[in-house]
């Protein structure tokens, strides 16, 4: 049996540990220049950051309560806290662990002489999006976010003789830049009015700090935190940035960015909407969160209706995945504003489902666009049965997407219908809609690359570790979308636990932490 | 009244700055201006953040090294400013060096490319590029 308490010191090494591999590289590298020790270190890490982060998902489901580990040993609020819950120790799960793959995969695609300089963005990426999961507190949400927003950026940029990298890579340094800027204000305001930063103890004094300019303070941090995020998660009406710069990196790159640097924007907002402010009950607060939540469910809405249909016209084929993820983010920021249970359980089952598809179907065209040598979608035609291992896993992931049953996007897109119905049919229907104008574009790719007549000539690879790469994460798709689907109990004992933790028990959950933390 | 008129002050300029810099991020022809723009954007908010932290008091005292006993703890609370405000702007000017640094790197390499910084003809001739893996 796992004791809680021995596993908490260990969440603050589950962000540092790729950070620490990621500065020893330039060291190992001009030691040895070799690419195989440096790109086994690479993984490595990640492989000890994903035992780690499974202790820990282990370690919030044996207890009731969540984990929490101060960093430096800081008395909070003063100090970083990082509070680990079930919702994000099972994102944080999904997430090294979907690194993890993305890194064996980067040993077949990269091949080029710069590999250490990715090999150090890649595990700093990995520090940022784990640290943005974990953390309790949110100034240090802002920091994780730079440190997966800079590496982020650099990585897009890595093809640096290549015009459309450089250019993409800029744009979304610009507004990105901006919007972790945009969030730093939302920060100084939350410091100057309420005087902390940890995301319990401002739910705490949000509930006996009340005043007229207190209202004013907390709608324009909820409206710059809500910003922030969306550009962060590339949503409308900040998605412009996201079909540009995510086809523009190496195909890793483009998957890691689609399936989890999205993410980040997203548990900002869970952290900002359920963690921090569960405590309101009414009031010009409750209204202004209401209303905060409302805006994430109409840009959610739009969204997902803009990248449905701006997918269907797409000719490049990684231009095409990337509209998809403007879809599917609406659809995620769909389920967070609902504000309860119901959205909570689908949207952290759906972003499951979603980082391991997009990931999958990514990566497995990144095979097609080595052999073919284009990005053009017709020019892929028939491709599929030549490779058979990336065909399986661009079926799977197509298919999963698309939400096709038994695979697990059925079962996520109909609890997340339900949830948006229980809120408004209005919202349901609109979901509906782009989910099926988004099927036709599936389709279209699914028909094209497997059943379609090959019109050039390809060439022979040698992507081994691609191969492991595709067939485990099709095999852990199709475990997942059946497990779940043929055992309610089980998705409510994992998916549901964690949202009512969160969500009906939040109450039990916060004053444990203010408890542990002897918060005032 | 003198103390409110520096507050209103403060706080209209640095909105004008803000809205100058992102004036100039949006709409900015050239990009190195954009990433000036960008600088400013980003000063100002941590001077805000700075601001936020800080009150009218006389005289002022650093927050540390301060002998706490008896009406110590008072005068130290009353005199010394929020040192807590002056670690997050450290932290954010940390970061804006990365980021600034990343984002000049690439107008550089843009400028290599296309030779141009003026982002719409940087756009425009390298549009015709083929893209290929």
């Amino acid at each position: 049996m796992i004791e809680p308490q021995a596993i908490e010191p260990f969440i603050g090494l589950v962000p540092f540990i790729p950070a620490f591999f990621g500065f020893a590289i330039p060291v190992l590298y001009l030691a040895t220049r070799n690419r195989l020790i440096v790109f086994s270190f690479l993984l490595s890490g990640l492989t000890l950051s994903t035992i780690i982060s499974i202790l820990i998902a282990i370690g919030t489901y044996v207890t009731e309560n969540p984990l929490v580990f101060k960093a430096g040993g800081w008395p909070a609020p003063i100090g970083i806290v990082y509070i680990v819950d079930r919702f994000s120790a099972v994102l944080g799960l999904v997430s090294s662990f979907t690194l993890l793959l993305i890194g064996l995969y980067s040993v077949s695609y990269i091949v080029d002489d710069a590999y250490p300089w990715y090999a150090i963005l890649l595990l700093g990426n990995a520090a940022g999006v784990l640290g943005v999961i974990y953390t309790g507190d949110l100034f240090n949400l802002f920091v994780m976010l730079e440190v997966t927003g800079v590496s982020s950026y650099a990585l897009v940029m890595y093809y640096r003789h290549r015009a459309d990298s450089i250019v993409s890579g800029l744009k979304y340094a610009f507004i990105g830049s901006l919007g972790t800027t945009l969030y730093l204000l939302a920060m100084g305001l939350l410091y100057s009015y309420y005087g902390t930063l940890n995301t319990i103890d401002f739910s705490y004094k949000l509930q006996y700090i009340t005043s007229p300019a207190h209202a004013y303070a907390f709608g324009a941090i909820m409206i710059l935190a809500l910003w922030a995020f969306s550009i962060k998660s590339g949503v409308f009406p900040n998605h412009f940035w996201l079909p540009d710069a995510h086809p523009a990196a190496p195909t890793p790159i483009s998957a890691l960015l689609s399936g989890l640097v999205v993410n980040t924007g997203l548990v900002g907002l869970y952290k900002v909407l359920y963690i921090s402010t569960w405590s309101i009950s009414g009031g010009v607060y409750g209204s202004i969160r209401e209303l905060t939540a409302l805006a994430a469910i109409i840009m959610g809405a739009l969204s997902a209706v803009f990248g449905a249909l701006l997918m269907f016209i797409q000719r490049d084929v990684k231009r095409l995945i990337a509209y998809s993820t403007v879809m599917n983010l609406g659809y995620l920021f769909m389920g967070i504003g609902c504000l309860t249970q119901s959205g909570l359980e689908a949207t952290l089952y759906y972003t499951i489902v979603h980082s391991l598809a997009k990931a999958t179907l990514f990566m497995s065209a990144g095979v097609f666009i080595k052999a073919a040598g284009t990005r053009d979608l017709d020019k892929l035609a028939g491709l599929g049965p030549r490779y058979p291992v990336a065909g399986i896993a661009l079926a799977v992931s197509t298919l999963t997407l698309a939400g096709a049953p038994p695979l697990p996007g059925f079962l996520a897109k109909l609890l997340l219908y339900e949830a948006l119905f229980e809120k408004s049919p209005v919202i349901a229907i609109t979901m509906i809609i782009a989910s099926a104008i988004g099927l036709l574009s599936y389709m279209r790719l699914f028909y094209t690359i497997l059943l379609g007549v090959p019109v050039v000539s390809w060439k022979e690879l040698d992507f081994r570790c691609a191969k492991v790469v595709l067939l485990l994460l099709s095999i852990v798709i199709i475990v997942v979308g059946i497990v779940f689907l043929f055992n309610p109990d089980l998705l409510s004992k994992i998916i549901g636990a964690a949202s009512t933790q969160s969500t009906i028990d939040i109450e039990k959950y916060a004053e444990y932490v203010k408890g542990t933390l002897r918060l005032p | 009244m003198l103390e409110a008129l520096t507050y209103i002050l403060i706080i209209a300029i640095l909105g004008l700055n803000a809205l100058v810099s992102i004036y100039g991020i949006i709409y900015g022809r050239s990009l190195v201006k954009k990433l000036i723009s960008l600088t400013i954007l980003s000063d100002t908010v941590l001077v805000a953040v700075i601001f936020a932290g800080f009150y009218y008091a006389y005289p002022i005292v650093p927050p540390v090294y301060q002998d706490l006993a008896g009406t110590g703890r008072e005068f130290l609370v009353k005199h010394a400013s929020d040192p807590l405000p002056q670690a997050l702007v450290l932290t954010g000017i940390v970061i804006g060096l990365a980021v600034n640094a990343l984002i000049a790197f690439g107008i550089i390499q843009a400028y290599r490319l296309a030779k141009t910084t003026d982002a719409r003809k940087v756009v425009e001739t390298l549009s015709g590029v083929e893209v290929t893996e």
